[in-house]
């Protein structure tokens, strides 16, 4: 099980990095994220929504209604450019901490601390 | 399948939604967001097999959690922008301040009204008495070269007073000659009323002059019409002013025709535009000075009758040519004669505020005067301030809850205190547009009170108004900055929750209090003492008896000749009590000649002021004779051979017994002559000057030029038809006018009347401001405690009770601003009443009288309120909230 930390870290890159692939919607994302972890990872919707929210008021994601045939609305969302540069940004931050990691517990399975 | 009722999912998302919009805090589009996101849930939990209804149950489990977190995540976001986005500038809220300014003014008509009106009325008169300063200020300024124009005198105060203000024709002529730093002199000589003639227009004109030529080149009066540099050269020119050339000549321009003066032809030479009343020489025709023909005209000695104007070249002292007329002076007449003469510089416009010297040609004003009014106007002015100031500060709790929203909102103290002083200067502006209405409205007034005549350009001058502006600008951050300090510091909590204390605020309110009260103490005591002083004058012993005395003047020789015959006439009718005829009379001009009392050393003689008289003189004026007699007309020497002086003159001649010493006039031959009488003292002008030596004679009958007509009170409406018509027996030709002596003798106190009127009415507009600016306070405090005295009323207080406490209070404040201000006015009035030779005393009487007004005022103001306060029903003040 991910911890919660870890869980609301990974959130923001997930999203903007989910709707860079395209536009999509909140059950949507919760579904996808489900897949990605294989099942492992489960979202709450009061976990994913907030964020959205928060995301959408930064203005890194936008959003538009759709009008569906049962004539229910669907809230799409989808990256700004904002929100472009801000994944790079993440990107960057996840990798940091990826190859630091990664150098420290290195090809030898002995953890060594000075 | 159950048996339970149909699960119908439509009602059942229904009542979902339903309880979903009672949540505060969400965001529009939320419900319908997550409404889809239910749908999705449970098609997707269908199709792993669950029922409608357990999918339902099981995809709206988690939804509450998320409208918490979406609910706190909102409130989170609504408040960062504040911090991070525009600040809300003073400038973004005009509209907001204008609209709250307003909106308190007319929520509060009633305190709001008192303070406008209260500020606009003490506005007004400050502009009033502003306009009268800058009048007095500015007198003698408008001449061209009025920074070099000085006035040539004798300061030698055994002339009389510190001297006199003419001197003998030579002394300008002199220097202009003799001296490189004159440029130029004009010289003027009162022009003796004269009957003025056109057709069949026949006036008495007064306030002509004999004027040099070099009159227009000196001083450059406006000319209409003609040539400044000819104009007064040839002998019978007369320049008119346009008011006189109107009478005689309407619509024409006078300049080239005859105007008769005194039965003589003159020419008119120029049209002069009116002379601007901020001078002291007032004139309305000018004649040239090449038509005087009086003998002694070019005497050094004798005949000083010039008032003499010397223009300076630029750059030159005046001290520098004084002492050089100085010098020049025993050349001409003598070393003997020096020590009576020493010669002083006027510069033009200094003298109106700060000459006093003997015949000056109107009895100047004093720059004390203005200092006064510009005090009192002040004064008036500081106690409308603190009026605002202490409504504004006691308003304040009603304020609270506003300031307290405001601060929550995120308005930082500069801005509230901003918006405060912008209310302020709001109140002072809406005051100040009232205050002009006012002070158009009240010029008239003003002009009766103050003996001027202002028009409304004089009010309306342009350096008046900008003065006026920046006084604005002052008074609303002079009255508003205490109190948008002090509603800007409360604290935003404590003023939503109504618990705001004025603590300190109220040692300062108490001490604008004292102030206003002490300002009013002292006004209210300074027109005491004028108003006593005045009286005191008025009513003094004179020496002689100032009612139902006529004055005539002659103007026909057969009035001098047939003296005795005239007066005889006069007689028959038994309303006139007694006639006298002389040159001279009490409070008018006498003969500055110098006299020579046998026995006493040149430079050790008495001024003595001369007057040539009548047997019949001192019983019509009531004089008394306390040593020796009268004059008779049984003793023939009595005419032109004696003399009668008054006590003053036998204390300065060191003379204890008076009788049979012998004083001569040399210059008309006449004695040296016996005293044969002494006079009591009397009062021979005005109370500012200690009574002088004089000396009476009886002079050849070319002397005479008035009667004096004493008539009984009754009657009087005969006893004047009669005189006329005996006047137009003896003199057909010239129309009859007379005066009332003590008419004319009033005038002699204009300034001090035009004081007193000013005084007065500032005196009453700062009590009423004061009281005004009480009543306001005391309605205010009052309200805050009508809780209080609901429930002493409850508890079984009477009316008078409560309104013995709450009158308490004030008492304590009118006794420290007494303690103040009494002092103050005490000292300064007893320096006004220094300038007075008879002066009365401040007694305790007026003190007194001072102290029960102004608790008086005190009292009435705050009783009305706290009655009406106590007589309310306490079930009404307990409960209002």
């Amino acid at each position: 099980m991910i911890s919660r930390e870890l869980k609301a870290a990974s959130s923001k890159p997930m999203i903007l990095s989910i709707l860079n692939k395209g536009e999509s919607y909140g059950y949507e994302i919760i579904q996808k994220i489900e897949q990605l972890s294989g099942g492992e990872w489960e979202w709450s919707e009061a976990m994913l929504y907030p964020v959205l929210h928060r995301l959408d008021a930064d203005g890194l994601i936008q959003s538009r209604w759709a009008i569906l045939e049962n004539r229910r609305k669907r809230k799409y969302y989808s990256l700004t450019p904002k929100g472009k540069e801000a994944l790079q940004v993440e990107k960057q931050r996840w990798m940091k901490v990826h190859n630091a990691l990664v150098r420290l517990w290195g090809p030898s399975p002995q953890l060594s601390f000075e | 399948m159950s048996n339970k009722t149909m699960f119908n999912l439509e009602n059942a998302i229904k009542e979902w939604r339903k309880k979903l919009k009672k949540h505060p805090n969400l965001e529009p589009g939320v419900i319908e967001e997550l409404e889809m996101h239910l749908f999705d849930k449970i098609d997707s939990l269908k199709s792993e097999g669950l029922s409608e209804e357990e999918a339902f149950k099981k995809a709206s489990e988690k939804i509450p959690g998320a409208i918490d977190a979406l609910a706190s995540e909102f409130l989170k976001a609504k408040k960062k922008p504040v911090i991070k986005g525009t600040r809300v500038s003073f400038w973004m809220l005009m509209p907001n301040y204008y609209k709250v300014a307003l909106r308190q003014i007319y929520r509060q008509k009633g305190y709001s009204m008192i303070n406008i009106l209260g500020l606009a009325v003490g506005i007004a008169t400050t502009i009033l008495i502003m306009m009268y300063v800058k009048h007095e200020l500015t007198y003698d300024t408008f001449h061209t070269n009025s920074d070099r124009i000085y006035r040539l005198v004798n300061m030698n105060p055994t002339s009389g007073q510190q001297g006199i203000a003419k001197v003998t024709g030579p002394w300008g002529l002199t220097a202009n000659e003799n001296i490189p730093e004159v440029e130029n002199v004009t010289r003027f000589v009162f022009f003796t009323t004269p009957l003025v003639q056109r057709g069949e227009n026949i006036n008495y004109e007064v306030s002509g002059f004999y004027a040099d030529a070099s009159v227009f080149e000196v001083f450059g009066y406006e000319m209409i019409s003609g040539n400044p540099e000819t104009a007064l050269v040839n002998p019978n020119s007369v320049a008119l002013t346009e008011q006189v050339a109107d009478i005689y000549f309407p619509n024409e321009n006078p300049v080239g025709k005859a105007l008769t003066m005194n039965g003589t032809e003159y020419t008119v030479t120029a049209l002069l535009k009116d002379i601007p009343a901020n001078t002291h020489i007032s004139f309305r025709y000018l004649v040239s000075m090449s038509t005087l023909n009086h003998p002694d005209k070019d005497d050094w000695i004798r005949w000083n009758q010039f008032y003499t104007y010397l223009l300076l070249a630029e750059g030159v002292s005046a001290d520098v040519v004084a002492d050089k007329f100085q010098q020049l002076l025993p050349t001409y007449i003598g070393e003997e004669a020096m020590p009576r003469y020493k010669a002083g510089m006027q510069l033009i416009s200094d003298i109106h505020l700060n000459s006093d010297l003997f015949r000056e040609i109107t009895p100047n004003s004093n720059i004390t005067y203005v200092y006064a009014f510009s005090a009192i106007a002040l004064l008036i002015l500081l106690i409308a301030c603190v009026n605002f100031t202490n409504l504004a500060t006691a308003k304040a709790m009603n304020r609270a809850r506003e300031i307290g929203i405001r601060k929550s909102a995120g308005a930082l103290r500069s801005t509230l205190r901003a918006q405060f002083l912008g209310e302020s200067i709001v109140y002072t502006f809406i005051s100040s547009v009232i205050a002009i209405g006012l002070a158009i409205a009240a010029l008239s007034l003003f002009n009766q009170i103050t003996l001027q005549s202002f028009t409304i350009s004089d009010l309306l001058d342009v350096r008046l108004v900008s003065w006026v502006l920046v006084l604005i600008v002052l008074i609303g951050i002079l009255s508003g900055s205490y109190p948008a300090f002090l509603l800007s510091g409360f604290k935003p909590i404590q003023s939503l929750k109504g618990q705001i204390k004025l603590s300190g605020s109220s040692t300062v309110r108490g001490g604008l209090v004292i102030f206003q009260f002490a300002i009013t103490t002292g006004l209210i005591l300074a027109t005491s003492v004028v108003i006593q002083q005045l009286n005191y004058v008025q009513n003094q012993d004179l020496g002689f008896d100032k009612e139902q005395l006529v004055i005539l003047r002659i103007r026909d020789n057969s009035l001098r000749e047939q003296a005795d015959t005239f007066k005889e006439e006069l007689l028959r009718n038994p309303a006139i009590i007694n006639a006298s005829i002389s040159a001279n009379f009490p409070g008018g001009t006498d003969y500055g000649i110098p006299s020579q009392p046998e026995g006493i050393p040149e430079d050790q003689r008495p001024p003595m002021r001369i007057l040539a008289v009548d047997h019949e003189f001192i019983d019509t004026f009531g004089m008394e004779v306390v040593q020796g007699r009268n004059f008779s007309r049984n003793i023939p020497t009595d005419t032109f051979g004696s003399v009668i002086i008054n006590q003053e003159a036998a204390k300065q001649l060191g003379w204890e017994n008076p009788l049979n010493h012998r004083i001569a006039i040399e210059g008309i031959d006449f004695g040296p002559a016996p005293v044969i009488g002494v006079l009591e003292d009397f009062h021979f002008r005005s109370f500012r000057e200690t009574i002088a030596p004089i000396m009476l004679f009886i002079p050849t009958t070319e002397w005479y030029t008035y009667y004096t007509i004493r008539i009984s009170p009754e009657n009087v409406e005969e006893s004047l038809a009669h005189i006329q018509d005996t006047w137009e027996k003896f003199d057909p030709v010239n129309p009859f006018s007379s005066i009332f002596f003590d008419s004319y003798y009033q005038g002699l106190y204009y300034q001090e009347q035009s004081t007193q009127n000013l005084l007065n009415y500032s005196t009453m507009l700062a009590i009423i401001i004061s009281a005004i600016g009480l009543f306001g306070l005391a309605s205010f405090i009052t309200e805050k405690r009508t809780k209080e005295i609901g429930i002493r009323k409850v508890l079984g207080a009477s009316v008078k009770e409560v309104v013995f406490m709450m009158g308490k209070q004030f008492t304590k404040f009118v006794a420290i601003s007494l303690l103040i201000a009494i002092p103050v006015a005490y000292f300064g009035m007893g320096k006004w009443l220094e300038s007075f030779a008879y002066k009365t005393n401040i007694n305790g009487v007026t003190i007194l009288i001072t102290a029960a007004s102004v608790f008086g005022i005190a009292w009435i103001s705050v009783s009305y309120q706290s009655i009406k306060a106590a007589l309310s029903n306490p079930i009404n003040s307990l409960r209002s909230e």
